[in-house]
């Protein structure tokens, strides 16, 4: 039980540092959208990293928390693998639609080809 | 993979296969780790080294050798994919992929089979806990490249692939490889230096 | 222009700056959130070494039973080694080698972003052990059979597993990224010696993360199944050997430690001969000790166990003592570039040379650990303690506070209060010394490590205390930090391009820089090509860059 109450104060103490610390960070960081040289490609932002991680987070914790006589504990494995597999199958898409944008979208000199 | 868009000419050797390739000696490492747990396990065993009593010793027929040859063919395979499509021939590209992608889900399934006839386990042992880790990481590992290979079949599919743009074929063919080679290693290893 | 999803159009900025982050595929960003994550674990887990050193202080349990302290010191140092002090490094490299390599971004965005956000989802899982009955209680070095099912039962240990090996995939993923940037995306004229030295030790660093960082995962998966499916790796009673553990750990663990170090020592070696006004003595034997520091990491793993019997003690001696001739020559590196320069007692310069004299602290008591017949005394007793915190706290830490003194200004556009730095600075030096230098002491006396208590008898009372009053100074030393970073956000001094008159590419765009990086670069023909650009009318200083322009990326606008 000690363990328990000291774990969560500590956590609570991270979390809200963490908060204090990102908010102070975030603010007045919205610059005005500048143009890149010609050639230079700045990648959009996508949400399939932080899938991806959670993911693996999940699969992770499934085989922590896996009770003695089975493989793994199921209520995290299943939902692991499934946002994995969409993971996955995002990141195809992405790709395929990336492609076809490089081949047959902008024509800036080059920047597609390998 | 992703379009990738440097602010100058790219020359030299594409980027996604530097990627790979690093990928790669960090995969070298991780299988030198598990097989160095069975180097230390085996050196330090007292008694005969195999399988457990109540089990088989570990014979190369009838399951062993033919995955083997079935693992090493499909490298050949993978290696005509490329070629084809080094040449921009898309449609034998598609042909060799689904070819190898077949030989690779035959020694996925091989292993399987095996692992159910073996007639010990992970838990019997210090022989059965090394064997089955080694094998089932490379096994694992090539039901990634598995994966890969059908991401790339389907992307085929959709032409997406050209004489002078096929770097993800190029690296599946790499990663490919390099799990044929582990497997070689691994086998000499169990089934021959022993 | 290009369609809209390959370059940033305006609507990516009317979305809340949440989704912002949560979704950032740049580099700069990227760091950032390596930083903040990894300052985030750093109070944690010193909140944790507080727990210790507040128990310690007198014989006598007072605050913690056995089970929380040994938690604590575990977690201490897993979250400490794995969450901080590689992590931060990882972020002020993930800012810094992109601008300045002269490049855009990093090789694999996504994957750099994938690589953040393993993180704080590997340490949740590590501890969250706490929410389940215990967190690991093994040591960070999880040694078997300690860590095994049947003394470390509960899920702490396997989640302990877990966290790391998706902490230690993050990091793999992320050493192939920075090495595929320096190879294969540097602005035209940088030829790898002309590279930042900071971009020569993160690149020594991420390939001993590459190569080593595997046969952890390995180590830990065995102990996974060891644990939880019935394997035999270590456990003797089924024919293992828990020795094993001890060399596949180290085998990892050793060139750990330089990975931990090898970034700082690249900071100090930045920002020392910006604020000597000279350049760095010894560019490329400073490059090759480097070098030789990383190949050499991985022949010295069984110093870490002299005791037990089963090493061949005169050449892991020999190796491990030979390691301290490279360190040595950077050493005198540093010594050289400030002879004779002009020198300017900024916060970071500060730090700077506290990583020198804290380093070289470590170091000796390292080079006297390393001959066995000394480590058979001192093993596991309060010297190794003193040695790891002088060179993991002394070096990597302070390097840590370095880094963020000197590219706050380019991270932010604002510079941190040099007088609250200096605060900051000196209780943190005469704190971390207060703590550490009496456990020396202490352990040539003979106290063991991890350990919760001790026999009032012993008459190790006394330095305990020292030790303990040292570690709240180092924790009051954080305050006038946190408050010099929030209010500088807040309201600090605004600066321009290149405030310190810095040598390198990541000075030469704005502060911050635009998402791209750079509009145009200076040409590059050493080292130095921002003094190179500063002094460009000087005939005396390369003549072929005489009145030369600044062009090689044309702006839109």
């Amino acid at each position: 039980m000690p363990d328990q109450i000291l774990g969560y104060v500590l956590l609570g103490a991270a979390v809200l540092a963490i908060a204090a610390i990102v908010a102070s960070a975030a603010r007045g960081r919205a610059q005005p959208p500048l143009h890149p040289p010609p050639g230079v490609h700045v990648p959009p932002g996508s949400w399939l990293p932080v899938i991806w991680a959670l993911g693996g987070g999940l699969l992770g914790a499934g085989l922590a928390f896996k009770p003695d006589d089975q493989a793994a504990a199921w209520w995290f494995l299943i939902p692991g693998l499934g946002v994995f597999v969409v993971g996955a199958i995002l990141s195809v898409r992405t790709a395929g639609r990336e492609w076809r944008e490089t081949e047959h979208g902008s024509h800036d000199e080059g920047s597609g080809h390998h | 993979m992703s379009a990738q868009a440097p602010a100058r000419r790219q020359g030299g050797f594409p980027i996604p296969l530097v990627g790979m390739l690093l990928f790669l000696s960090s995969e070298v490492m991780f299988f030198g780790g598990l097989f160095a747990t069975y180097f230390s396990a085996r050196a330090s065993f007292a008694g005969p080294w195999g399988p457990p009593s109540g089990a088989e010793p570990l014979e190369i027929l009838p399951i062993a050798l033919p995955i083997t040859l079935i693992l090493v063919s499909s490298s050949f395979t993978m290696h005509a994919a490329v070629r084809a499509i080094r040449r921009g021939n898309s449609g034998a590209l598609r042909l060799w992929l689904i070819v190898t992608l077949g030989l690779g889900l035959l020694f996925v399934s091989g292993q399987a089979y095996d692992y159910t006839v073996l007639g010990f386990g992970i838990s019997d042992g210090v022989f059965g806990t090394v064997f089955y880790t080694l094998t089932g990481f490379h096994g694992a590992h090539v039901f990634g490249g598995v994966v890969g290979l059908s991401i790339l079949t389907a992307r085929a599919g959709q032409g997406q692939f050209s004489a002078r743009n096929h770097v993800a074929v190029e690296a599946v063919s790499y990663y490919w490889h390099f799990v044929d080679l582990v497997w070689l290693a691994l086998f000499s290893t169990l089934y021959f230096l022993r | 222009m290009a369609t809209t999803t390959l370059a940033p159009g305006s609507k990516t900025y009317e979305r809340s700056w949440v989704l912002d982050w949560l979704t950032t595929v740049d580099h700069k960003k990227i760091g950032v959130l390596y930083i903040v994550n990894a300052f985030a674990f750093f109070f944690f887990a010193g909140l944790l070494a507080l727990v210790i050193r507040s128990e310690l202080a007198v014989p006598g349990l007072q605050f913690v039973d056995e089970s929380t302290f040994n938690q604590a010191f575990t977690m201490h140092g897993t979250l400490m080694i794995f969450l901080f002090v590689v992590p931060v490094f990882s972020g002020f490299a993930n800012y810094v080698v992109p601008l300045m390599l002269g490049a855009p971004d990093m090789a694999f965005p996504r994957i750099n972003a994938l690589s953040f956000w393993m993180l704080p989802l590997g340490g949740l899982l590590i501890v969250s052990g706490y929410l389940v009955g215990g967190a690991a209680a093994g040591g960070w070095t999880g040694y078997n059979p300690l860590t095994q099912e049947q003394f470390s039962p509960g899920d702490g240990t396997d989640l302990w597993i877990m966290g790391l090996a998706v902490v230690g995939t993050a990091s793999i993923l992320g050493s192939v990224n920075f090495l595929t940037t320096i190879f294969k995306m540097r602005a035209p004229g940088m030829t790898l010696f002309r590279m930042p030295i900071f971009v020569w030790t993160v690149l020594v660093t991420q390939a001993l993360i590459l190569l080593a960082t595997p046969v952890l995962t390995a180590g830990l998966i065995a102990l996974f199944i060891d644990r939880n499916y019935g394997g035999s790796f270590f456990d003797p009673s089924v024919g293992g050997d828990p020795i094993l553990w001890q060399h596949v750990f180290w085998f990892f663990g050793h060139p750990e430690v330089y990975i931990v170090i090898l970034p700082a020592l690249g900071v100090v070696s930045e920002i020392l001969p910006v604020f000597s006004r000279k350049p760095l003595f010894g560019y490329k034997a400073f490059v090759w000790a480097t070098i030789a520091i990383g190949l050499l990491s991985f022949s010295v793993w069984a110093h870490h166990m002299f005791t037990t019997g089963v090493v061949f003690l005169p050449f892991f001696t020999f190796m491990t003592a030979l390691i301290a001739i490279p360190t040595g020559v950077k050493m005198f590196n540093w010594l050289a570039t400030l002879w004779r320069g002009s020198l300017v007692f900024t916060t970071a310069m500060l730090f700077a040379l506290g990583v020198m004299s804290m380093f070289l602290i470590g170091g000796i008591s390292g080079v006297m650990l390393a001959a066995a017949p000394v480590d058979f005394h001192l093993q596991d007793t309060y010297f190794v303690v003193a040695h790891l915190h002088y060179v993991f706290f002394g070096g990597a830490a302070m390097g840590v506070f370095a880094s963020a003194y000197y590219w706050f200004p380019k991270m932010t556009g604002r510079r941190l209060n040099e007088a609250l730095g200096k605060v900051h600075f000196w209780m943190l030096f005469v704190g971390f010394n207060a703590t550490f230098f009496v456990q020396h002491s202490l352990g040539i006396q003979g106290m063991p490590r991890r350990i919760a208590d001790y026999s009032a008898d012993a008459g190790w009372t006394e330095m305990n205390l020292i030790s303990t009053a040292g570690a709240f100074l180092i924790a009051a030393s954080m305050v006038p930090f946190v408050v010099n970073v929030i209010t500088t956000l807040l309201n600090g001094e605004k600066v321009g391009d290149d405030p310190w008159e810095g040598n390198t590419l990541e000075w030469a765009t704005t502060s911050p820089p635009p998402t791209y990086n750079f509009d145009r670069l200076p040409p590059i023909r050493s080292e130095r090509p921002m003094f190179d650009l500063r002094h460009r009318d000087d005939p005396n200083l390369h003549p072929e860059l005489a009145h030369a322009e600044i062009a090689t990326i044309e702006a839109d606008s």
